[in-house]
């Protein structure tokens, strides 16, 4: 059946469109998009009215967790699918991390064999190192052939710089980006939370702002070294962006990072939602204006479900991570309130980054999510993710999807 | 006073920061109040008979463990003590699991140490009964900071202005954090010394002053408190040796003659003796180390009673 997107502000840099009207989809694709007042349709035609909302093509996450295999309890597929589709997005990569590892070939081929019936498409990064142990580089070229887009340890620090430059060049001669977390795993030992004011007041070990800073200076001069494709994964903080001068580091940050700060914990005391890594840093305002100026170019939602299980205990016993699929859009729409800035960090600049095709192209399968901007909403249970650690959970949000065609 | 004029009382006792003056004094005159129990004959009071106080020491402790209990039995209360070695933590149950098995068993109160900071928090938003911090993780004790404050109230009166030093591993002492909490809400002025891995400059941040040695508070406080070198979490590269700690940061009888003469020597136990304080400057008149473990009861005491005596909820 013919669907009518009709009257919506339609926004796609790469396929040039910018102003209200219509997007006529048929049997999956895009048939036609007509700007302003668009030709009377077929009356069969099933009419979405779009007035006052946003059309544009479907975000892009550069790191997203699964629990399958190995953790479905935390989130599957399914579930995974159906929490992207609510925050808008529809690419997604997953992260190597997981049981097994994504460091063979035969686990990228069983990853995107499992993943290929859902209705997002789905991305794999292999791992740098086998077992993300940072002792030994990974099967990079086998793993790319089983069908890899770039490279990745997750937040599992490579401490040896002899693997980590070895790991880049071998990278960099088979064109595959590396996402890495720029973090100091002997600063990183004790602590939970930014180390500052307010984690001495409230008791928890602090890591401090230098082990971000550190690491991302030994990152920034191993890539000048090899000349690789290279994104931090993500950023906690701004202070050290005046280190990268390079066209070839993206920054990324979270989109939580924008919005909450170490503050959080003490106003939500000790809530395990917020044991993130890395910690939320004192200033998001300086996120904020940093991904206003360009210093960063990619905004995650940084989703790692966890359940009840995990969620109900000490802060610092709980895993680390928080859920952002459902939320990450809302929370840069509240803190920034500037669409095409959102979905050049979002969608396009990601998407670039992976080399991945997004645009409102007539002819192409469509790929579109429409955003109303008006509403005002309260993140709560229950989510279509599994997980229950959404840090966002009662804070009012503005703006939300209405709704994900893919 | 009118039954109007009585605050509502907190559930639970989980730290000094945030603990208002009013509150604190009430629970130091409580304990006032309490003293005269334990120097009767008969050291028991009927007040919290027919109620059920878990003592749940995850941490190895002797001192606290016991002032606890021996405080909830002077109020007659029915006491069950467990500890890590026994419970089921050791099996990989968690907290939660263990709190909800134990609140089956419809106790009054939990008197908890743990070594995760929050864990006392944690239990306190999920149930009824009233939950005691007795020391978690590097966050808070609040019952030792309020003895140690008793303790100074009784030898230097109001706190008001007065200055308090307060020597060692600040950072890894919880302790030390509930004292200063605490004395800054009643006023005192506190200052803080030790070796910059113990003691780092961010504290400031907590309105205290921090010195680079002991030296520069000797005469001008009136209370100077030795923290424990706490050798099981001393962890990489904290101090070159304890030796050179002693000899930098130790408390000895020379450095004790440049205090004034009413300034009170304090430790909250237990002492490395020739490491924080030499062992002749016990024997020093002006200390009152042993006066800190009798109001560890008094207080104890007093916080038990406050959160149980029916005068929770107002």
């Amino acid at each position: 059946m013919r669907q009518i997107l009709k009257g919506g502000w339609i926004y796609c840099t790469e396929a040039g469109w910018n102003g209200v009207g219509d997007i006529w989809l048929l049997d999956g694709c895009i048939e036609a998009v007509h700007m302003g007042t668009g030709p009377i349709f077929p009356s069969e035609s099933q009419v979405i009215d779009c007035s006052g909302k946003w059309l544009a093509p479907g975000l892009v996450d550069i790191r997203t967790f699964c629990g399958e295999l190995g953790m479905q309890h935390r989130e599957t597929f399914s579930s995974l699918s159906n929490a992207a589709l609510a925050g808008g997005y529809t690419d997604l990569v997953l992260g190597p991390w997981g049981a097994p590892c994504v460091d063979n070939p035969a686990v990228v081929t069983d990853l995107l064999a499992r993943s290929a019936k859902y209705p997002v498409r789905y991305h794999a990064l292999g791992s740098l190192t086998l077992n993300l142990e940072g002792d030994l580089i990974a099967e990079m070229g086998l793993m790319k052939r089983a069908g890899i887009i770039g490279l990745s340890d997750g937040n599992a620090p490579i401490s040896s710089s002899v693997v980590l430059r070895r790991a880049f060049q071998y990278a960099e001669r088979l064109s595959l980006p590396v996402f890495v977390t720029p973090s100091d795993p002997d600063l990183d030992t004790e602590g939970v939370m930014h180390e500052g004011k307010v984690s001495t007041r409230i008791g928890l070990a602090g890591i401090p702002l230098a082990s971000e800073e550190m690491s991302l200076a030994r990152i920034v001069a191993l890539q000048r070294d090899t000349d690789v494709r290279c994104c931090t994964l993500p950023l906690g903080s701004a202070s050290s962006l005046s280190t990268l001068d390079t066209d070839n580091i993206s920054v990324a940050v979270a989109a939580r990072s924008l919005y909450l700060s170490d503050a959080s914990i003490e106003e939500d005391l000790y809530n395990p939602s917020l044991h993130v890594y890395p910690p939320l840093r004192s200033n998001p305002q300086a996120l904020v204006a940093a991904v206003r100026e360009g210093g960063v170019e990619i905004v995650i939602s940084d989703h790692i479900p966890l359940t009840r299980v995990e969620q109900d205990c000490e802060f610092s016993l709980a895993e680390q991570g928080a859920m952002g699929l459902e939320t990450a859009l809302s929370i840069a729409y509240t803190v920034l309130e500037d669409l095409p800035l959102i979905w050049e960090k979002m969608c396009f600049a990601p998407a670039r980054l992976l080399g991945l095709s997004k645009g409102l192209h007539v002819g192409s399968e469509s790929d579109i999510v429409i955003f109303d901007p008006n509403v005002e909403w309260t993140p709560s249970l229950p989510f279509q993710s599994k997980g229950i650690n959404e840090p966002l959970m009662g804070q009012s949000l503005k703006g939300r999807v209405y709704t994900t065609f893919i | 006073m009118s039954k109007s004029d009585i605050q509502p009382w907190p559930k639970d006792v989980l730290g000094l920061r945030g603990m208002n003056k009013s509150t604190m004094t009430r629970i130091l005159d409580t304990a006032v109040q309490f003293r005269t129990v334990s120097k009767r004959a008969v050291k028991k009071v009927p007040t919290l008979r027919g109620r059920t106080v878990i003592m749940a020491f995850f941490e190895n402790s002797t001192r606290t463990k016991l002032s606890f209990e021996v405080a909830a039995k002077r109020l007659s209360a029915d006491v069950i003590s467990f500890s890590a070695s026994t419970s089921s933590s050791k099996k990989g149950e968690t907290l939660l699991d263990t709190a909800k098995n134990l609140s089956a068993m419809s106790p009054d109160a939990m008197v908890l140490r743990h070594s995760q900071t929050g864990a006392p928090h944690l239990l306190a938003k999920h149930f009824d009964w009233s939950v005691i911090n007795a020391g978690d993780g590097i966050n808070e004790h609040p019952s030792q900071g309020l003895l140690d404050i008793l303790t100074m109230r009784d030898h230097l009166g109001d706190l008001t202005g007065k200055h308090i030093g307060i020597v060692g591993d600040i950072q890894h002492s919880r302790v030390a954090r509930s004292n200063i909490f605490g004395l800054q809400t009643m006023g005192a002025r506190v200052s803080i010394a030790g070796p910059g891995t113990m003691c780092p400059k961010h504290y400031e941040s907590l309105g205290v002053q921090v010195v680079h040695s002991i030296d520069d508070l000797l005469d001008s406080v009136d209370a100077i408190m030795m923290l424990r070198v706490q050798r099981e979490r001393l962890g990489i590269a904290m101090l070159p040796s304890v030796e050179e700690y002693a000899s930098l940061y130790g408390l000895n009888v020379e450095r004790l003659r440049k205090c004034q003469s009413h300034c009170l020597v304090m430790h909250p136990g237990p002492i490395n003796h020739g490491v924080e304080m030499m062992p002749d400057v016990l024997d020093d008149p002006r200390s009152v180390v042993m006066e800190q473990v009798a109001n560890g009861i008094a207080i104890r005491m007093a916080i038990l009673h406050l959160a149980l005596s029916g005068q929770k909820g107002g």
